[in-house]
């Protein structure tokens, strides 16, 4: 498989996780469903199109605690109001 | 003893990281602002549930969802395009960032078509608090997808003359880097603003 073909197939799971996550949220799925959608997209963009694994692990670690962070801290959040 | 090339010139495990880490600083301090800010709004669910639920349904998800798969094929169109120019087909990454722009330019006018609602109800960025977030970080996240438009628009131009290929391929990923990361913070913004909900 080149480059090329894993670009289109990760742009389709990208369309393809954006529609799940619609319709989980059109069946009034929770927040974790949601968050976890988002951050398989957020996987998808970092290990394809930014290439994450070209470079330090360390690198990919900060990037993953940053987005998932922000995620989880937003579930955990919205779990904590009335 | 001189010491081999082969020694000297042996590639390094690991690369830097696409686009130079430059535009990595930047736009990791870019995604920590947003994503404080929408923490913050996620907190303020706690203490203005009612209000934030009667806003949240005054959104179009339908037409997030339209601009999530326009950004996201757009970045799809990014990659493409540097991974013409490694394989020095100039045209070819020309085009597919004048593709990339297009996709960029069709989220923008489907994101000022999705204002129209709101501003014909008189909300504004003081109506509420999920008000205030909505409009600002959407607003913000348009202006940097305004930028990438135009970025792709120059990089295509460049292109088409000759001006990159894969011993001159930094500022192609640069931008290219730079829209993935606008990308992420769409991401961020979709599910957080448009779907999710105590």
């Amino acid at each position: 498989m080149t480059r090329r073909h894993l670009a289109t197939g990760a742009a389709l799971l990208l369309v393809l996780l954006t529609l799940v996550s619609w319709q989980l949220s059109e069946r009034d799925a929770g927040s974790t469903a949601l968050a976890v959608a988002a951050a398989l997209k957020l996987a998808v963009i970092g290990g394809v199109f930014l290439e994450l694994d070209r470079s330090r692990p360390l690198w990919a670690v900060l990037a993953g605690l940053l987005g998932f962070g922000i995620l989880g801290g937003a579930v955990l959040l919205m779990g904590q109001a009335p | 003893m001189k010491p081999s090339g082969l020694l000297l010139s042996a590639p390094p495990r690991f690369q830097p990281l696409t686009g130079g880490t430059a535009v990595w600083v930047f736009m990791g301090v870019e995604v920590l602002t947003f994503g404080l800010f929408l923490l913050g709004h996620a907190w303020g669910w706690r203490a203005n549930a009612e209000v934030f639920a009667e806003s949240q349904a005054l959104l179009h998800p339908t037409s997030a969802v339209r601009g999530t798969v326009l950004l996201l094929m757009a970045s799809g169109a990014a990659y493409h395009g540097v991974l013409c120019n490694a394989d020095r087909r100039a045209g070819q990454t020309a085009a597919w960032f004048v593709l990339a722009a297009a996709l960029g330019g069709l989220f923008s006018i489907n994101k000022i078509v999705e204002y129209l609602d709101p501003a014909l109800a008189d909300v504004t960025l003081s109506t509420n608090r999920f008000w205030f977030t909505y409009q600002f970080l959407t607003g913000l996240h348009l202006m940097h997808v305004l930028g990438g438009v135009v970025l792709f628009l120059v990089l295509a131009q460049r292109a088409r003359r000759g001006d990159y290929g894969p011993e001159n391929a930094l500022t192609v990923e640069a931008g290219a880097t730079y829209w993935h990361l606008v990308d992420v913070i769409w991401v961020l913004l979709f599910p957080i603003l448009y779907l999710m909900h105590p």
